[in-house]
Parts: structure tokens; C-alpha cells; sequence
């Protein structure tokens, strides 16, 4: 990993450069003052970098993805994607994406889309919801810019680099802290046991009884991978299916043929939510997959907390 | 190739929903290929020849004798039953009638009606078997569309949602009206499928879709009454388009 | 296993009505496509949906798989005929470790459609019969006539290849031919009288959670070592890959880390059973 000191027109000059090859988004703030990514056209002077509402998961896994169409008896897949530049991706949504790439490391529609996706990340300003966990290694990106400095951290990104290197200043040697200032609680230690031991059920109920089973946590979630797929007949009468976002709030989510319910409550699926995040699932059993950037939070219409389920387990005995 | 023989019969309905169909212009030819208007008033004159029928379109409420007959008819003929838009699956809009509906049929048709054979709107589900539901108010073209390729190639559409309007709304990453705006809307507990069609442009949903799977009604009511909503705004709200006017939610 | 949401076309070469709810599919691919057995795959009836489902044993030409028409797209799934097309996905799952069973007796209890991926297990026993001791399958349907593969089974136990009880819930009245059914009532009451050695079974069982829920210590409190007795579970499972989370139990993704476990991994999964 290469990192520079850079002279004050490189963001505009990089941008300059990546809309050579690439579709180019960033984070704009639109009328209504939310924060999306979406295509940059130019580069504005005024140019902030706030966390978008949904992170860059949804250039990765659209909502919406097209997995095949039929032709002539067979399942023909979607021509490749476009080559993708995001910019302006803050440390804790490319954790995220860190996190996708493992999830997703054997499909290969996600992983046309990955190797087709440029990141550029940033240094990022906490809000109030953040709680980011602690970080001693740095998260995937091309490039990332800290400040006056931008470092490189793939081929792709020493290419561009080289490509801009009149704008770079010197070499610099990499002491970012990855750890972001915005530092929530640790994880409380012995969780796997916590949570076996957690038969504290009201505590899940009681949060049960508060949630509106919406699903705009899951739906604003970076890691957040649940996903559902509907078939349809398309206008020139070939089948086609979709790869569509689910959420584990859903209350078919966990429906068997036959009727059984295994989440039949919302504290039921509150919890799964929990432990998806905090513990993990199959081979990633152990590993947090929260990053931190605190949308569930904001999102919930009844101010329902992921922090609260992680001070319900801290402060829970163990056997 | 022979085309599949469909049934379009609208109850006590405003007509809204097959005009949200006959208004898709660009799909009505390949319709017209695929299916054959046995029975639909609207779009074609031709005589119903009373013969057996992959599917009867269902729109509006049953609130006269003479419908439910209609309805029992129609079932009997048909391999599949759609009911379409609000009215066919709540009552929609029309269970807002009071209890006074002879009295007000006389003062605005007189002589024309006199509303005695009427009983109060129902859902359809309460006199047939329903086996598909599209909802709405008016409901969602491509929803109408889809739903008509899937029966037409021999099987009930998977594709039709039954989570809230949140998901949508998320997806699209709308301000939140309810959270944001401190707006009464009603996304969490109704069904989604139209993308969010109404939150995306600054509207509240209405929840003309009916509700969700398994709603959460008494945590939706708690939220509108901390808005300031009264106790019967809130039920008025709630039950608009999903026949519980008259109830708590 | 292929990761790849993009199914492979596969021909329905013959459809065999068992009894008036299930049909057997037999399929074929172009290419070799091979599914041990407890493993599953996904199958795609196009415009209609996807669902999973276990093979029911390998066919010369591709594999089975046993179907109950329960949902809408199983209901599509009926309505195709032979010669047709559908998607294929899979192979997915662990599936039954044969080695779990080499040398030993075999005790397979089936409830319902769960004879369906024992089925698939008694065929690859079969295919080394000498490897094996006693087998012994034990099978509860509803009645007589949703008895799936009766005359296969039959002719199996009369010819000595395995020792065959079935029992059903209602049996409005037995027959003259229905000389394997032992008993009216629960598939577990089937076990008694079986004289097994527990030191030297391994045993495999399939059917609806209410079977599980008593028939797995139940074999546990006779001797079985809980590492030797394999459940297969029925959960949603979607994307078979591990990734859509639908299937998740205990933090176990069943498609992936299963759907066959022995009794001393359920054991540790609250939920699972």
C-alpha cells in the first residue's frame, strides 16, 4: 500500500479521470436534504461526504437484480454490468463490503459486479448514531483519501495514481488509525455464551411489542444479505427472475410448506436480527458483522436500539 | 395459438381498476393475443357464450343479491378467481357506508333506486374461494399485467408482496414522513407492491393496499395517537381501506 | 456445488403418480449431474418459482425426486408434463456420510415424505449391500395407500434385502396383502420388538418435526451413540448457499452446514428440532 501527500485540486482532478472509464456516484444531498448515492455529473465545490441512506451494497446487490431470462430452454444470465466508480465511501461501509465480499465470494453475478466496482473511501465524519467498532487492519478499497493524503490499495488504484501523479506531492508513510473516532462499546466478551444463556425471552418480547415489523433496519443495513427471488413471466413472454432484498422481519421469512412458523413473533425475529449481526451465521459464526454506522438506529420509527440488545447481553449472567 | 378465456366482471366498484388495466396501452395488444375477453363489459361487446374459463377478474364489493349470484356463476366456470383492487378484497372504501345507505340511495337516485335489496359491502372472499388478491386502490398496473402472464402460462404469480410499504420506501431512500416529517403515515402496516408510490412524492401513504401480512395495527395506533391523531382519526385513518372502520384497531 | 443463482435446464423424462398427493419426477441433465443422497436441490419451474427438494435415489439417467403438491409451485410443478423443461440448481447440502454406516446396522424410520431422501439413502446402501448388516426400515404414512414405493419396499423385504415394518395412523381395514403393515399408530411404536444392538447401529430418520421431536432420544435412550443418529431437517431453504439466511437455525445455516445431522449436533441447536 502506497500513500501520498496531494496537492488541493486532486479530488476534482481524480474525478476528472475516473469519468474517463467509469459511471461515477458519490454521495449527493438532494432537496429534501437526504443523502443518496447517486451519479456525479461534476464535481461541486461544496462536495460533502455524508453517509448516504444506503450504503454502496446497492450497486453490489441491487434490490432489484436480474438473475436470468429464458431463452430457447434455457437461463440465460444478464450481460455484465458497467464498470463502477464510487467515491467518497466511508471506512465503515467498506468494512461492509469487506464483509459482502466473503459472504458472496462463490456467486458469480456478485462478484461480476465487485471486480467491476472501483471504491474510493474517505475519512469519515461521525454522526451521533455511530458506534463503530474497533479496526486494526484497513477495510478493501482502490483508493482512500485521509485529508491531504490518499493512499492506494490495489493495482487499479496505483495505476490511477500514477495516472495523477502531478498532482501528488510526496510519498508518506501510512499511520492512519482505522479505528474511528466515533468508537461505540465493545462487544461484551463470552457472547456465544450469553446468548445461549440468554432466557431472558421477555426482554425480546418486550422490544417484540414495540416493533412494527416494517423492516427499514434490515433495509438500510450495509452487511444485511437476506435475500428472496420472484419469478415472472416479462412482457415477451420469457421467465425471468429477480434477486430481491428480504428481511428477516418479514413473516414469511422462516415459513415452511405445511404452515410452520419457525420466528412466529416479532421479539422472535428481532432477536434473529440481533444474532445475525452480533454472532453471525454458518462459517461466520463469531464474527460481528455491525459495522457500526448506526442506520438501524435513525431508521426505526420506534426508536428501536441495537445497543440495547447488546447492554441486555453484557448485563445478562452467565453460567 | 388459443387464446386463454378470461372473465372481467366488476360488483359495486367505481370501475377504477379495469381502467387502470384498459389505460396500459402499450401491453393491451399482447393481451389481446394471449387472452380471449369472454366476459368484459368495458372492453368488448361480445356475448358471453357461458363456456368454462381460466380466470374471473373480480373488481368491487358484493352488496346485492343479484352480484353474489353473478360471483357464485362466475366461480363455478373458472379455474382461478382474481379479486382486484380494495373493493373486491375488503370492502374498500365502500364499508365506510353507514347504516342509513337506503336512505341516502332514495335521496340521490330516486325513483332509480330505492336501495332496499342492498346490504352493506362486503369483501368477495366472504360468499367465494378467492385464489389471488391484488390489492389497491387502484391497484398497480404491472401487478394486473404480471399476475395475467403467470395465470396465463398455467400457474398463480409468486411475485405479488405482502410486506409493508417500508421496504419500498427504504429502498428508495425517501424521507421517512412518519419519522422525518412526523406525518401520519400509514407504510408500516400496509402492504407494499406499488414502490412506495405515494412517500416518494412527499404523500403519506394512505394504505389503500390494505394491510400487510400480520400487522402491527395497536403499534401503528400508539404511533398516530403520539402524533396527536384522536382516537377516532386514528381508527378513521386505519379503516379506510381496509373494512374496519367501525373497529378498533 | 455451483454457488450460481442461474439454474441448468433439466428434462422431465418420466412422471410416476406414487399416491393421490405425490408424484415421482425423474429428471435428466446434458451434463453428469450427481446428488448423494440427503442432499437436495433446487428446482425451478419456470415463471412460477423455485423450491427445494431431496432426491429420492438416482435413476440410469439422472436422479428422482418425490413431490407432494403443497403450494403454488408445486401446483405448476403438476402441471408439467414429460418432456418439459425445468431448472435445476445443486447439488446442495452434506448429505448422509456412508462411512457413518459402513460395517454396521442401519436403521432408517421414515414419517410421511420423509421416505423420500431414505429413500435416496437405502439406494446407495443397496448399490453395496455386503457393506452393511441388517436394514431395517421402519415407515409411518397416514394410510395404507400413502404408502410411497410400497411395492419396491416390499420386494426388498421379501427377498431378504431388508427387514420392512410399516405403520399407519388410519386403516379403515387391513387386508390380506397388507402383511407388512405391524401397526396402527405412531412409527415409534414400530420400534419395539426390533431386538437391535445398539452398540453396532447407525440410524436415519426423516419426517415431520413432530417425528423428531420424540423418536431421536427415544433411539438415544436405547443405546445409539447420538453421534450415529442423523436427522435431515426441512427448513426454507432458498438460496441453498448459505447466503439468503431463510434456513438459519442456532446460527447454523441448514442448506449449508446440513440439512443431515447427528443428534449430538441438534442437541446444541436450540430450535432445531
Amino acid at each position: 500500500m502506497d500513500g501520498f501527500v496531494v496537492k488541493a485540486d486532486f479530488l476534482p482532478r481524480l474525478l476528472q479521470q475516473l469519468q474517463e472509464n467509469y459511471q461515477v456516484v458519490g454521495p449527493v444531498r438532494g432537496e429534501d436534504d437526504v443523502c443518496r448515492l447517486q451519479p456525479l455529473d461534476e464535481w461541486s465545490e461544496h462536495q460533502e461526504f455524508s453517509l448516504p441512506r444506503i450504503s454502496v451494497k446497492k450497486y453490489l446487490f441491487p434490490p432489484n437484480e436480474l438473475l436470468y431470462t429464458t431463452k430457447n430452454g434455457t437461463f440465460e444470465p444478464p450481460p455484465p454490468p458497467e464498470q463502477m466508480a464510487v467515491v467518497g465511501v466511508p471506512s465503515c461501509d467498506l468494512y461492509a463490503v469487506d464483509f459482502l465480499d466473503r459472504v458472496f465470494a462463490d456467486d458469480p453475478l456478485y462478484q461480476r459486479r465487485r471486480s467491476n466496482l472501483l471504491l474510493v473511501g474517505i475519512t469519515c465524519h461521525p454522526s451521533e448514531d455511530c458506534f463503530c467498532p474497533p479496526r486494526d487492519t484497513p477495510p478493501p478499497f482502490d483508493l482512500f483519501l485521509d485529508e491531504e493524503r490518499v493512499f492506494s490499495g490495489t493495482p487499479r488504484g496505483d495505476e490511477l495514481l500514477q495516472q495523477l501523479g502531478d498532482r501528488l506531492i510526496g510519498e508518506v508513510e501510512i499511520d492512519h488509525d482505522w479505528t474511528c473516532e466515533a468508537q461505540g462499546p465493545p462487544l461484551p466478551e463470552n457472547l456465544e455464551r450469553r446468548w445461549a444463556a440468554n432466557e431472558t425471552k421477555s426482554f425480546w418480547e418486550e422490544i417484540g411489542g414495540r416493533c412494527l415489523g416494517c423492516g427499514a433496519c434490515s433495509a438500510v443495513c450495509p452487511t444485511c444479505h437476506c435475500f428472496d427471488m420472484q419469478d415472472r413471466i416479462d412482457a415477451a413472454g420469457n421467465a425471468v427472475r429477480h434477486r430481491i432484498w428480504d428481511n428477516c422481519f418479514f413473516p414469511n421469512f422462516a415459513l415452511v410448506a405445511g404452515g410452520h412458523d419457525f420466528h412466529p413473533t416479532r421479539g422472535a425475529r428481532f432477536r434473529f436480527r440481533c444474532e445475525h449481526k452480533l454472532l453471525g451465521f454458518g462459517v461466520f459464526r463469531g464474527e460481528s458483522s455491525c459495522v457500526g454506522c448506526g442506520r438501524c438506529r435513525a431508521a426505526c420509527p420506534v426508536q428501536i436500539d441495537i445497543l440495547e440488545a447488546l447492554d441486555h447481553l453484557r448485563e445478562g449472567a452467565i453460567p | 395459438m388459443i387464446r386463454t378465456r378470461i372473465a372481467y366482471i366488476r360488483l359495486t366498484s367505481c370501475s377504477g381498476c379495469q381502467l387502470t388495466l384498459l389505460n396500459c396501452e402499450e401491453e393491451l395488444a399482447r393481451v389481446g393475443e394471449l387472452f380471449e375477453p369472454v366476459r368484459f363489459e368495458m372492453l368488448s361487446s361480445a356475448a358471453d357464450d357461458g363456456g368454462p374459463l381460466a380466470a374471473v377478474l373480480v373488481e368491487g364489493s358484493a352488496a346485492r343479491p343479484e352480484e353474489v349470484q353473478r360471483l357464485l356463476d362466475l366461480r363455478r366456470r373458472s379455474r382461478w378467481l382474481v379479486a382486484i383492487g380494495a373493493c373486491a378484497l375488503s370492502g374498500g372504501v365502500n364499508r365506510l357506508v353507514d347504516d342509513r345507505q337506503g336512505e341516502h340511495c332514495a335521496a340521490v337516485y330516486a325513483g332509480v333506486c330505492t336501495g332496499r335489496n342492498m346490504f352493506p359491502p362486503q369483501s368477495i372472499d366472504h360468499f367465494v374461494a378467492v385464489d389471488l388478491c391484488i390489492p389497491g386502490c387502484p391497484p398497480e398496473p404491472q401487478e394486473i399485467l404480471g399476475a395475467l402472464l403467470a395465470l396465463q402460462r398455467g400457474t398463480l404469480p409468486g411475485f405479488l408482496r405482502e410486506h409493508a410499504v417500508c421496504m419500498e420506501c427504504r429502498q428508495r431512500e425517501n424521507l421517512c414522513l412518519l419519522l422525518e416529517r412526523k406525518l401520519p403515515c400509514l407504510g408500516p402496516v400496509t402492504r407494499g407492491g406499488c414502490n412506495a408510490r405515494c412517500p416518494s412524492i412527499g404523500i403519506v401513504c394512505e394504505g389503500c393496499r390494505g394491510y400487510a401480512d400480520q400487522p402491527a395495527r395497536e403499534e401503528q395506533a400508539h404511533l398516530l395517537r403520539d402524533l396527536g391523531l384522536s382516537e377516532r382519526q386514528v381508527r378513521e385513518r386505519m379503516g379506510r381501506f381496509t373494512g374496519g372502520n367501525h373497529e378498533t384497531p | 456445488m455451483s454457488a450460481s443463482l442461474v439454474p441448468i435446464p433439466a428434462t422431465l423424462v418420466r412422471i410416476l403418480p406414487e399416491d393421490p398427493e405425490n408424484r415421482l419426477f425423474e429428471l435428466q441433465t446434458t451434463t453428469p449431474f450427481h446428488v448423494g443422497p440427503g442432499q437436495f436441490v433446487e428446482l425451478t419451474v419456470p415463471g412460477s418459482g423455485e423450491f427445494p427438494v431431496s432426491t429420492a435415489g438416482e435413476t440410469a439417467t439422472g436422479f428422482a425426486t418425490c413431490i407432494r403438491q403443497s403450494g403454488r409451485v408445486t401446483a405448476a410443478m403438476f402441471q408439467l408434463d414429460e418432456g418439459m423443461i425445468v431448472g435445476l440448481r445443486g447439488p446442495f447440502g452434506n448429505g448422509f456420510d456412508l462411512t457413518r454406516f459402513a460395517g454396521r446396522d442401519v436403521l432408517l424410520i421414515a414419517g410421511g415424505l420423509g421416505i423420500a431422501p431414505l429413500r435416496g439413502l437405502l439406494h446407495a446402501l443397496l448399490e453395496e449391500r455386503e457393506r452393511y448388516g441388517r436394514i431395517v426400515l421402519l415407515y409411518g404414512a397416514r394410510q395404507p395407500e400413502n404408502i410411497l414405493f410400497r411395492e419396491e419396499f416390499e420386494e426388498l423385504a421379501a427377498n431378504g434385502t431388508v427387514e420392512l415394518r410399516f405403520s399407519v395412523d388410519f386403516a379403515p381395514q387391513l387386508g390380506e396383502g397388507d402383511g407388512y403393515i405391524c401397526s396402527v399408530g405412531l412409527v415409534t411404536e414400530l420400534l419395539q420388538g426390533l431386538q437391535l444392538a445398539p452398540d453396532a447401529t447407525t440410524a436415519a430418520v426423516c419426517g415431520p418435526p413432530s417425528l423428531y421431536g420424540c423418536v431421536l432420544e427415544q433411539l438415544a435412550s436405547t443405546g445409539i451413540d447420538p453421534d450415529r443418529i442423523f436427522a435431515t431437517l426441512e427448513r426454507r431453504m432458498k438460496c441453498g448457499t448459505g447466503q439468503c439466511c431463510h434456513c438459519v437455525c442456532a446460527g447454523v445455516t441448514i442448506c449449508r452446514d446440513g440439512p443431515v445431522f447427528c443428534l449430538t449436533e441438534l442437541r446444541s441447536m436450540p430450535g432445531a428440532i
